[in-house]
């Protein structure tokens, strides 16, 4: 959505004209799902998630301020929602020191079991969810919602060095998978080169 | 040495590598030749990644179904109409056009923000809706109808018209109908059926009642003036005048009724409502002729035939002078 055409839109909201909300929806929704759904990994949860945003924008548009674009302002709250949804509903918490601070070998990683993949979506998919769950949100806020390491400590409110040491982790386990991919023609021949 | 390299690496894919990390980087990779690789797989890895995409169908009409309805259980009391699915988009072709409008209307309470549905007649052909209250409403081609989402639920039953509509009120003696036009006029329903044309780049709006009774109020400085069964009121904005007739015939109804029907009407009037109905221009050159009484009963049939009827009995010779245009020259009364 172009700059001018989004100031437009704005505008149509701020005069209730929900047909505002339906072309602001139709242009978003899909990053919007994309974003909720790399951190938390829950293909419903991730919906209805973006539905609360879109729901908040529509209740609120005579109070919200958008300053940037109305890209980033949503994509701000569909992260601060998700996240805000994984602390209390999954209960996860950041601040467990030991767990976190640790670079833990890669070994103590269930490093998925090959199994025949057909598309590069599911293999990706499949590499990524193998990942323990904080691992990967931090690995998602950086991959996909241009955050730095910075701004995730601060989200999260744990440090720096924390975050390094779970992006590293990540990488680590990620090239494991994607680039040690056993082959099953390739174990075939190896079989038979052993007889 | 590898995990330092992996988040230099991974910082320089994000682009928030410092410089002095970037020179850093170069050094390991100086010292360890097996850097080269890591740097490389990471590259590839880093690219896929991006693959990793929500895996269903995003079903976007389904969801925005949902967060409609979630919105409006969560605020009352102006709700959200559920918008139905493409029927904007579909706008060029359909007969009937849905539009959702929300826009002050000076005659509703700005603090209300009330929710307007809209009809629009788009088609050649007229159209019949029925509005909550049970009402039928014909929309002439071109007309709109507004009424709140409340209609039923408010005191006066309300509605907003341009254009030219027929409407046929269900009877409510506690809840009045009423009818607003742009420019200001209403018209309130008393009785049941009558017809109002009101174009907002017309001088004139008019009120024409076929049975029952309605009290039409020009503006709010003018007292309302009741029309009854026949009666036809026109509003000359301009003057601010009202005129008040009892037409020759019904047929300004035609449109409605599906069809013209003459019962002893002079052909001037024949003329004027043939060109009404068929959106043609008919030319009467014998003057003498102008008063001749013709009898027809309702129908439908094409301008031509029509003609060709009345040429054959007023012994007529009909030319057509354009697209749309028609000339009858000599004939007779019978």
């Amino acid at each position: 959505m172009a700059d001018s055409d989004e100031r437009l839109w704005l505008l149509a909201l701020l005069k209730d004209d929900e047909r505002a909300l339906r072309f602001i929806f139709d242009r978003y929704y899909p990053t919007l799902l994309q974003d909720a759904w790399r951190i938390i990994g829950d293909t419903d949860a991730a919906r209805d998630l973006v539905q609360d945003v879109f729901v908040e924008l529509w209740k609120k548009r005579h109070e919200i301020a958008v300053h940037t674009s109305l890209r980033a302002y949503l994509r701000k709250a569909v992260i601060n929602r998700t996240l805000n949804y994984l602390k209390s509903h999954r209960r996860i918490s950041w601040g467990l020191p030991d767990e976190l601070q640790q670079l833990a070998d890669t070994t103590d990683t269930d490093i998925y079991q090959k199994e025949q993949m057909e598309s590069r979506e599911a293999r990706v998919r499949t590499a990524i969810e193998s990942l323990p769950e904080k691992c990967r949100i931090v690995f998602s806020l950086s991959r996909f919602e241009q955050m730095s390491h910075k701004e995730i400590a601060e989200k999260l409110n744990i440090s720096v060095k924390t975050i390094e040491n779970q992006i590293t982790k990540a990488m680590k386990v990620l090239r494991e998978i994607l680039m040690n991919y056993p082959d099953l023609s390739v174990i075939v021949i190896f079989l038979s080169l052993g007889q | 040495m590898g995990n330092e390299l992996t988040l230099l690496l991974q910082k320089e894919f994000t682009g928030e590598i410092t410089p002095a990390e970037l020179a850093r980087m170069q050094e390991i990779l100086h010292q360890w030749p097996e850097g080269a690789k890591l740097a490389e797989e990471l590259g590839v890895v880093w690219e896929e990644t991006a693959a990793y995409t929500f895996p269903e169908p995003l079903e976007s009409d389904k969801y925005f179904g949902q967060i409609l309805q979630q919105i409006s259980r969560e605020t009352v009391p102006a709700p959200v109409i559920p918008i139905q699915r493409n029927i904007w988009w579909r706008a060029a072709a359909a007969i009937l056009v849905l539009v959702v409008a929300t826009f002050f209307w000076q005659q509703w309470s700005r603090n209300q923000a009330p929710t307007l549905l809209s009809l629009t007649n788009g088609s050649n052909d007229q159209q019949m809706i029925a509005l909550p209250d049970g009402s039928t409403v014909w929309l002439r081609r071109g007309a709109t109808i507004s009424y709140p989402k409340q209609f039923n639920t408010q005191k006066n039953r309300e509605v907003l018209l341009t254009g030219n509509a027929y409407f046929e009120v269900a009877h409510q003696p506690d809840h009045p109908f009423d009818v607003m036009l742009p420019q200001g006029e209403k018209i309130e329903v008393l009785g049941t059926e009558f017809s109002v044309n009101s174009l907002e780049t017309d001088k004139s709006s008019s009120v024409l009642v076929k049975s029952g009774s309605v009290r039409f109020l020009p503006n709010a400085q003018q007292k309302g003036l009741v029309l009854t069964k026949g009666q036809k009121a026109v509003f000359d904005r301009q003057q601010s005048k009202v005129l008040v007739s009892n037409p020759v015939s019904m047929n300004e109804l035609a449109w409605q009724r599906g069809g013209l029907e003459f019962v002893q009407t002079p052909l001037w009037q024949v003329i004027a409502d043939l060109q009404n109905f068929y959106h043609v221009k008919i030319e009467l050159s014998n003057a003498a002729t102008r008063n001749c009484r013709y009898t027809a009963p309702l129908t439908r049939q094409p301008i031509e035939q029509v003609l060709q009827s009345l040429a054959l009995i007023y012994k007529f010779d009909i030319r057509k002078t354009g697209e749309h245009q028609f000339l009858l020259s000599n004939g007779y009364c019978k």
